[in-house]
């Protein structure tokens, strides 16, 4: 079971509606519901459970009834909806439920206290997966939908908290669990019940079995009894032989009367074989009596079919004039039919055919009449033609008229463009010359340039070397006065020096003076008196070695500063006297230069600007004077080209004139062969139709006549041979000719009489031989024979009745030995049949040295792949500490194994009760158990799929880093297979770059917001 | 242009239960010996400054003093980004203050790309911090400060993103290195590295960043390059985790010249304690190594593989006698006999043939097998069954 999309309207702490995208969410397949306490995140598992089965994760405490919103105003309807997919489809289920309006009661009621009536409304269908619309109608009643989803995910909701939903504060309960509910959910996850059922069959197959063996024993019994009165026989084998006895008993007898029976026989059938002979004799002489009788008949038609006969002969004789008979009609008829073209029918028929030949062919004109015709029409078709020759020329002399002006215009124009160019030509000579005129000037103008330009340097190079020479005076100044400065300073540190060092000769002294004692020599003179010793110097003018030191230092300084200075003024000076020198040299090389240097630079360029403007007007003009020349060459070629299309066209021109002239003279004389009468194209064809029709009656009427000729020629010829036949007319003939049908008629008739009369004769014939002479028998004779023979029949039959009964019972007692053999078989194929069933059935319940039942087994089996599984995960979560593993104390009830779990912690090397883990252990092991029964349900085809699984809180008892370590388990190991829903409030998985579904508390009740991915708290 | 090249320091990791604080002090300090003694022209940080979104105050107090000591002292400008493990606005505090300083630390992407212009002896050199952001955070950012119309999903793009800007505002025939916090394709991962994005790896293409003289990148704890060593992660400072025993760890020092080719050199840092795998048995109460005993440091960070055929009681003490800081045990576990139903592994999984289960029950109890009649009754049932079931 997947969750798609779940909505949800007033329920819980959401009053609106609020929809959950699953499939939005990126990914899809690990996220998180975050938001912070009482927000509503249990509440959203809640709603997804109250959806599939009526009720939410925790039906003690928070019962779906007490989900009505209390946000939501009075008389909303909370209402959940689910799209979920479920074995590949997809489905939808929606509940909703509202209080009911109850009548006010009397008492007062608290709320826990008030079973306030709740009504309730569902519905559920399965969804196209391409559409998403409805593709069945819709079930409402609660039975029906819950059955439905029951199948559809595979358990109810006892299981679903356990296996989908591990509820809050509750996720150890599978792990903790007892054995038989352990068993209970096995057997709804894996569908065990069918191994319950496999081995319910086997203990009903055993049964049955049994059953069935012991029936064929007593049916066995009772065969000896009824048949052969054997009660007390003490095995099988001795009833068989008894009838084994009684069946050569009765062989014997019956051998003994087929011995007799042969000698019976004999007699019987001589008495038979007279009588029969008797028989046949009456017979045939009664059909001799019948034939003769037919005869009689036979001869009586012989009248009839002579005249047939007769008839025959005439249409044999006229069969050869069919032929030309039948084409003198078909002749006849055409020529009527043309007849017929020329007259009416009524004048036909007055007239006769004879009458009206006549009369057409008399119309006839004479050969020249005709021929003369024929040479009018002749005359008339030639003059056609002329009249189209005509229409032709005409046409063609007017295009030639047309290209003929052409031709003269073109011839024109060119003219006028040559005439054109000529004059452009003349006015570029006159500018030409012009500017050559001008440049006459040039060389002179050079010079001047050159000139000037010199002088612009030399200018430029003085301005230069003055103003460096002022730069140096200012310098030099500056340093002198620096200097006196310097000079100054040292001489002011100087005496402060000597100042200092005065005084601190004197504390010198007067420390000295101090030891002085009279009498005593002085440490600096030697002298014995001290009259006038040192005195101590005053406070402010005592100095230490410190201080004269650094007033020293410090008049170094100002006396080197000094000495720098002035070395830096004699540097300078000597620049100066260097640059001098370089001035006056180039005043001495161009002393009649010096009035230019003089002078401002507004009188420098007032002198410079009229030889810059020559020049530069020079240039102008010699530019132009290339443009100019260039564009006279052009001119002239194109002149040339003109003058040489002009003539082209003239001679064109003449060319197309002629052409016309032609045209109109060859016009001219056709017209004069076309003669007068004539004006138009169409007069020459109405004399040509008028003449045509003429001919063609003409034609038509000869014709006619040819066939005349032919049609007398043919009756002619008939009536010749009509006459050698022998016949009168034509009529006869027709007359005696038979058609086919008749004709086979007659003939048949005639062969069938002679036929019969040879039959009669061979017929009679036979009797006759067959009767060979014998007489009739006489009746009494008959009789007596008859009687001889019914008595010995009588005598072999007994004798025959009296040899079956015997056969009877041998073959009865044959089969009752087979019955009774069949019956042992299959009783011993019975046992053989029931003992493997036995010893399955009683093994699977639970009759083995173990005392295992064999559900019992395979639950065991399949609890131990789910542990392999989860203990896979639970390595990598515990970092390979822990192992969960079945306990191996047996149940009471001998015949189950005990299904409770223990683990095993390698770091203490210790296996204990899962009761004894902590709590954040024990909800690590809890998630790796819920997992590793997804896998193993997801593998076996009868178990169900889960595909989704919600976790409610338990990370917050995880330390950091196993934290991480779980969440990466969770996502690296689970994303392929399925969705995992986490409901958390701890911090770090807040940080998480992961999906979140962000449930927020507000003053109208809860809301839902979807955040993809981003750590940052701004988004 | 010198460059020390540094990433991944994750300040205040707790490995297994004990703080390598002490480990991370230790290892700033040769860094700044290292930095003194080479005085190169700036010191790049790529990201993971801190472990967590909330540091502890000695992981803080470090950072500090380390960057102080950097600036105030060495006077070495220092350029660092946000990684994954940071948390932005942590990393962003006061950062324009300290820019005056020559700190220029980024949490997050300014309303301007980020670009710090240092010269050298040969000209000037552009560096491009790019601090760790997701495809939302980058969708947020375009559409607050510009007027393009984009839609952000991988982190392919993101990067796109950015270099396209990037383009934009560098100037030509410059040098160029660009500091980000990525995941390249084709890089190898340890055990201690956070998803970029939880379930998936958010991969860049090396080449995609070939636009830059250097690359500077962090996240990837192993030290390992792209692109002929244009394109390098520093590696972490400490192992931080056990899948990180092989590494070699330390930072990398980059001579850029005047036309953009490097040399680059991967300097080791030697700290306090080794991080290591190592195999042993218990005999008589105590813990004897399968080794060298001298190459395990008494205080180093180890995971043990005991080799017992039982399991041991009290093992984890008995090892944490000798070795105090044995952070994680291992023991090939074998299901006991007594333990019939349990595996070592699970098996391929697929549907369980009931013929066989029966088999395997019937062997046991019985000690037979079942005969050819036996099987075909169970075959014909189960057909049963399985028509008259839904």
């Amino acid at each position: 079971m997947k969750p798609l999309k779940l909505t949800i309207e007033a329920f819980g702490p959401f009053s609106g509606a609020v929809e959950i995208d699953f499939e939005r969410l990126a990914q899809a397949h690990l996220f998180v519901i975050t938001g912070a306490t009482g927000a509503g995140k249990t509440s959203i598992l809640d709603a997804l459970c109250f959806a599939l089965y009526g009720e939410t994760t925790n039906n003690q405490n928070r019962s779906y009834e007490k989900m009505l919103s209390t946000h939501a105003p009075e008389g909303t309807v909370a209402k959940v909806s689910l799209v979920f997919e479920a074995q590949h489809r997809i489905f939808f289920v929606e509940r909703s439920f509202w209080p009911t309006k109850s009548r006010q009661s009397n008492t007062e009621e608290s709320l826990e206290d008030a079973k306030q009536k709740i009504s309730t409304k569902q519905t559920f269908y399965e969804l196209d997966p391409t559409t998403r619309q409805p593709s069945e109608s819709p079930l409402s009643k609660t039975k029906e939908i819950e059955s439905r989803i029951e199948q559809l995910i595979g358990f109810g909701i006892d299981n679903f908290r356990y296996l989908v939903v591990l509820p809050q504060g509750k996720f150890q309960e599978l792990l903790q669990s007892n054995s038989d509910k352990k068993e209970d959910i096995l057997m709804e996850v894996f569908d065990a019940k069918i191994y319950e059922k496999l081995v319910d069959k086997l203990i009903e197959g055993a049964k049955q079995r049994e059953a069935n063996s012991k029936a064929l024993r007593d049916e066995i019994k009772h065969f000896f009894a009824d048949h052969y009165q054997l009660t007390d026989l003490p095995n099988f084998e001795e009833g068989v032989t008894h009838i084994g006895k009684r069946r050569t008993a009765t062989l014997a007898e019956l051998d003994k009367l087929e011995k007799q029976k042969p000698a019976i026989e004999k007699k019987y059938l001589q008495a038979d074989a007279a009588y029969k002979e008797g028989i046949e004799l009456q017979d045939l002489f009664q059909q001799l009596v019948q034939l003769q009788q037919a005869k009689q008949v036979h001869l009586q038609q012989a009248e009839l079919i002579q005249n047939h006969q007769a008839v025959l002969e005439k249409h044999r004789q006229a069969l050869p004039l069919k032929g030309s008979l039948d084409s003198f009609n078909g002749l006849k008829k055409e020529y009527q039919q043309r007849l017929l073209q020329l007259v009416s029918p009524q004048e036909a028929k007055e007239k006769g055919i004879n009458q009206i030949t006549q009369q057409l062919l008399s119309k006839i004109p004479p050969r020249e009449a005709v021929e003369k015709l024929f040479f009018e029409k002749e005359k008339l078709l030639e003059i056609g033609k002329r009249w189209q020759q005509l229409a032709t020329q005409k046409q063609q002399a007017a295009q030639q008229e047309r290209l003929y002006r052409e031709a003269q215009r073109l011839a024109e124009g060119l003219q006028k463009k040559i005439e054109t160019i000529a004059a452009a030509q003349k006015e570029l000579q006159m500018l030409i010359d012009q500017q050559l005129a001008k440049l006459s000037t040039k060389p002179q103008a050079v010079e001047q340039w050159e000139l000037l330009k010199k002088q612009q340097e030399t200018r430029q190079q003085y301005q230069k070397l003055q103003h460096t020479l002022e730069q140096q005076q200012g310098l030099m100044k500056q340093t002198l006065q620096a200097l006196k400065q310097a000079r100054e300073e040292e001489m002011a540190a100087k005496q402060q020096v000597d100042t200092l060092k005065n005084h601190w000769m004197q504390s010198q002294a007067a420390v000295l003076a101090l030891q002085l004692e009279e009498g005593q020599p002085c440490p600096v003179c030697g002298s014995a008196q001290h009259p006038n010793p040192a005195l101590p110097q005053h406070e402010d003018l005592r100095v230490d070695e410190k201080t004269l030191a650094q007033a020293d230092k410090t008049w170094q300084q100002a006396l080197q500063k000094a000495t720098s200075l002035e070395e830096s003024y004699r540097q300078q000076e000597a620049k100066q006297k260097d640059y001098a020198e370089e001035n006056n040299q180039l005043r001495q090389r161009y002393a009649d230069w010096q009035a230019i240097w003089q002078m401002s630079e507004a009188e420098f360029e007032q002198y410079q600007s009229p030889i810059v403007q020559l020049k530069q007007s020079l240039d102008n003009v010699e530019a132009h004077l290339q443009e100019t020349q260039q564009k006279s060459k052009q001119l002239r070629e194109n002149e040339q080209q003109e003058r040489e299309a002009f003539q082209a066209a003239q001679l064109r021109e003449q060319a197309q004139k002629e052409a016309w002239n032609q045209l109109t003279t060859t016009i001219q004389t056709l017209q004069t062969t076309i003669p007068d009468t004539f004006q138009t194209e169409q007069q020459v064809q109405e004399a040509l139709d008028k003449i045509q029709a003429k001919m063609n009656q003409v034609a038509q009427l000869q014709d006619l006549g040819q066939l005349w000729k032919q049609f007398s020629k043919t009756k002619d010829e008939l009536d010749i041979k009509v006459a050698e036949a022998g016949f009168v007319d034509l009529k006869t003939i027709q007359e005696s000719l038979l058609d086919e049908t008749s004709y086979q008629q007659r003939t048949q008739s005639i062969e069938q009489w002679n036929k019969q009369g040879v039959v009669l004769n061979t017929q009679i014939q036979g009797i006759n031989k067959k009767i060979n002479g014998r007489t009739a028998p006489t009746p009494e004779g008959m009789a007596a024979t008859e009687k001889a023979a019914q008595e010995l029949k009588n005598e072999l039959e007994e004798l025959q009745l009296r040899s079956m009964e015997l056969q009877l019972e041998a073959d009865q007692t044959e089969k009752h030995l087979a019955k009774v053999t069949q019956l042992l078989q299959s009783a011993n194929d019975a046992l053989s049949q029931y003992q493997p069933w036995e010893t399955l059935s009683r093994v699977a319940d639970g009759h083995n040295p173990r005392s295992l039942k064999f559900v019992s087994f395979v639950l065991a089996t399949l609890l131990g792949e789910v542990l392999a599984f989860a203990n896979q995960r639970l390595d990598l979560l515990s970092d390979g500490r822990y192992r969960l593993l079945l306990s191996g104390a047996k149940e009471k009830n001998a015949r189950k194994i005990g299904l409770n779990l223990d683990v095993f912690d390698a770091y203490n090397g210790t296996t204990r009760s899962v009761k004894t883990l902590s709590g954040g252990e024990t909800f690590l092991a809890s998630l790796a158990l819920a997992l590793g029964l997804a896998d193993v349900a997801a593998a076996q085809l009868g178990g169900v799929k889960l595909e989704a699984i919600f976790i409610d809180e338990g990370f917050g008892s995880l330390d950091e880093e196993t934290l991480q370590v779980a969440i990466k388990t969770l996502s690296q190991l689970e994303i392929e297979h399925r969705m995992i829903g986490i409901i958390s409030h701890v911090n770090e998985i807040k940080q998480m770059s992961v999906p979140k579904i962000q449930v927020d508390k507000g003053p109208q009740g809860s809301l839902i917001t979807i955040k993809n991915l981003s750590k940052s708290t701004r988004l | 242009m010198k460059i020390l090249h540094t990433a991944d320091w994750h300040l205040g990791k707790i490995f297994k239960n004990f703080s390598l604080i002490e480990d991370q002090k230790q290892v700033l300090e040769q860094l700044i010996n290292l930095v003194s003694y080479l005085n190169p022209d700036v010191v790049i940080i790529a990201g993971d400054l801190y472990d967590k979104a909330t540091p502890p105050a000695q992981a803080i107090q470090l950072l500090n003093d380390t960057l102080a000591k950097l600036i105030i002292e060495l006077k070495i400008p220092v350029i660092a980004i946000a990684g994954n493990h940071d948390q932005a606005e942590k990393i962003d505090y006061c950062s324009t203050i300290l820019q005056q300083q020559g700190l220029y630390i980024f949490g997050s992407l300014p309303e301007k790309i980020p670009q710090i212009v240092l010269r050298d002896a040969y000209g000037e050199v552009f560096f491009y911090p790019f601090p760790f952001l997701t495809p939302e955070e980058m969708q947020y950012w375009i559409d607050t400060h510009t007027a393009d119309k984009r839609n952000i999903q991988t982190f392919q793009e993101v990067f796109d993103y950015f270099i396209e800007q990037v383009k934009k505002i560098h100037p030509e025939g410059k040098r160029s290195v660009l500091i980000a916090h990525p995941f390249v394709s084709g890089g190898s991962e340890s055990e201690s590295e956070r998803d970029l994005v939880v379930g998936g790896s958010g991969v860049v293409e090396a080449r995609s960043l070939a636009f830059f003289d250097y690359v500077a990148l962090g996240h990837l704890h192993q030290p390992q390059q792209f692109l002929g060593g244009k394109v390098c992660y520093a590696g972490s400072l400490l192992k931080y985790s056990f899948s990180e025993v092989k590494h070699t760890k330390g930072v990398i020092v980059v001579e850029m010249d005047t036309q953009g080719n490097l040399q680059t050199e991967h300097i080791a840092l030697k700290p306090l304690r080794n991080v290591q795998l190592v195999e042993g048995v218990i005999e008589n109460d105590t813990f004897r190594l399968h080794g060298e005993e001298a190459a395990i440091g008494q205080n180093d960070l180890l995971r043990v593989k005991l080799l017992n055929d039982q399991p041991v009681a009290n093992a984890m003490a008995i090892v944490q006698r000798k070795y105090k800081y044995a952070a994680a045990l291992e023991w090939n576990w074998q299901p006991p006999e007594s333990y019939r139903w349990h595996k070592a592994q699970p098996q391929s999984v697929k549907k369980v043939d009931t013929i066989q289960l029966f088999e395997s029950f019937f062997a046991e109890m019985q000690t037979q097998t079942l005969t050819d009649q036996q099987k075909n009754i169970l075959q014909k049932l189960i057909q049963d069954l399985a028509t008259e079931l839904p």
